[in-house]
């Protein structure tokens, strides 16, 4: 198997006195999608806070353990987390476009980075990420209107355009399509499919059908830890690990 | 011990599968039966009912088959509960095949005439049914019970039934040389043997289906 892009060794993470994840080890493949799923509380969304060090803003939380990204450790002193945040790209539960027009949301991840050098460059920019979010049809004679004024599955795909504009090489999704209507989740799950192609995606998601749909891996938190990692069509058809296998089929929450 | 689930009503449907199962099998159990029976004594009486038996049979496998469809499109199941309604679908078609085949031992036993050489052949018949009566008993208390070790004595007792289908033959092919006035009887005892052989094969098939359902693993394919 190749390398991996993204290597979790020993995490602990702490809310205070709180273990919120235990020893989690975690391999996680380029251009790949990777999907992290378990009940409530079970440390999903803090491990995907941890990679592109999201946690950092919560004051009460404390990181141990390696976490490296193309062999470098991301908790280095020396990593810079703005740079960081540029590589690891992140689309949340609820969209949220800024108030701004629909071309400013994309090319605003662009100008704060300094990358690009014109004009032209940047509008090449703006229409290939709308075009790869599969926005551009829909928005393309109207880019200097509000992105606020995007329906809901629109907005996130505008959220997800400006999350690769800059590139990056993983992005992160956390219960993208929760707000969402089934069409809209559809077009979504789409686009992952699209976009995995060039880029690294973890999914957080409540939705078992949606990770069976959407990734090649997926690996399943109970209670902090991390039970079992492996190929998605083997997790939902034959897991190893008992608590899996209760969790998948709604035996456990 | 597998745990219930959190919804109880998919327990439920699950387990109304599995009964409708365990019902269609004593079925097919009883309708064997009554063909051994009507063989090994040569009254034909209760030949008739035994066909009507089988409809209800079939219409069985119908509604498990729709039962299955409907859970898979209701709750949709994973991994070992999808495996339980995925083969609860070919266990009842199994069930069913072995009913055909009791009717059509029953069936048969208009074309055999009572004294004929084939006694020892009918002997053996009468053994290898009771075999066959035996696993199939076995098998859904196995299914029941989710139980892979009696399953797989299941499938170490139908070599003995492969046996005797051998024996039965060699027996027969005597007889056509001595007798050959009884050939008629004596193939159609040959068809019979067949027709057990298979059941036994059939439930074979059911014991590996339901290794399949605990352990994801087909026996077919590993084989």
């Amino acid at each position: 198997m190749e390398a991996p892009i993204i290597q979790a060794k020993n995490v602990d993470v702490f809310y205070g006195e709180k273990q919120a994840l235990s020893q989690v080890n975690l391999d996680v493949f380029e251009k790949q999608v990777t999907s992290l799923i378990g009940p409530s509380g079970c440390g999903k969304s803090t491990f995907l806070r941890c990679i592109n060090r999201m946690n950092d803003l919560i004051p009460i939380c404390r990181f141990e353990g390696d976490l490296e990204i193309d062999g470098q450790n991301i908790y280095h002193p020396a990593v810079n987390v703005v740079a960081l945040r540029a590589q690891v790209g992140m689309v949340f539960q609820k969209p949220n476009p800024f108030p701004k027009s629909i071309k400013e949301n994309v090319a605003y991840g662009l100008k704060i980075h300094g990358l690009t050098n014109s004009k032209s460059s940047l509008d090449d920019r703006i229409e290939w990420s709308l075009k790869a979010a599969g926005l551009w049809g829909e928005v393309s004679d109207r880019l200097d209107e509000p992105g606020l004024s995007l329906s809901g599955g629109q907005q996130q795909r505008l959220c997800i355009a400006r999350a690769i504009a800059v590139k990056p090489r993983v992005i992160l999704m956390d219960e993208p399509c929760s707000a969402l209507d089934p069409i809209a989740t559809a077009v979504i799950e789409d686009l992952i499919n699209e976009i995995s192609k060039e880029f690294t995606i973890i999914i957080v998601t409540h939705s078992m059908a949606q990770a069976a749909r959407v990734s090649k891996r997926t690996a399943f938190f109970h209670l902090g830890e991390l039970i079992e990692v492996g190929r998605t069509k083997d997790i939902f058809t034959n897991p190893s690990n008992e608590k899996t296998q209760n969790y998948i089929t709604g035996r456990i929450g | 011990m597998i745990k219930e689930h959190i919804v109880g009503k998919f327990d439920d449907e699950l387990t109304r599968i599995k009964s409708e199962i365990l019902e269609m099998g004593k079925l097919v159990g009883n309708q064997i039966k009554e063909a051994m029976d009507a063989l090994l004594s040569f009254n034909t009486e209760g030949v008739d009912a035994l066909v009507k038996t089988d409809r209800t049979i079939n219409g069985m496998n119908k509604k498990i088959n729709r039962h299955a469809e409907q859970l898979i499109a209701m709750r949709q199941p994973m991994a070992l509960d999808l495996r339980e309604a995925l083969l609860a679908t070919s266990i009842a078609s199994e069930l069913e095949r072995l009913g055909d085949y009791a009717k059509s031992t029953a069936k048969k036993v208009r074309k055999l005439s009572e004294n004929s050489s084939g006694e020892a052949a009918l002997a053996l018949l009468g053994n290898m049914g009771e075999i066959v009566m035996d696993m199939l008993r076995n098998v859904l208390i196995a299914y029941e019970k989710n139980d892979i070790e009696a399953a797989a004595e299941i499938r170490i007792k139908d070599v003995e039934v492969d046996e005797i289908n051998k024996k039965i033959l060699a027996t027969i092919i005597k007889s056509i040389h001595e007798n050959p006035e009884d050939t008629e009887t004596l193939i159609h005892l040959v068809l019979l043997s067949r027709n057990f052989e298979r059941a036994g094969d059939h439930i074979v098939n059911i014991s590996r289906q339901i290794h399949q359902i605990v352990t994801g693993e087909d026996l077919k394919a590993s084989n």
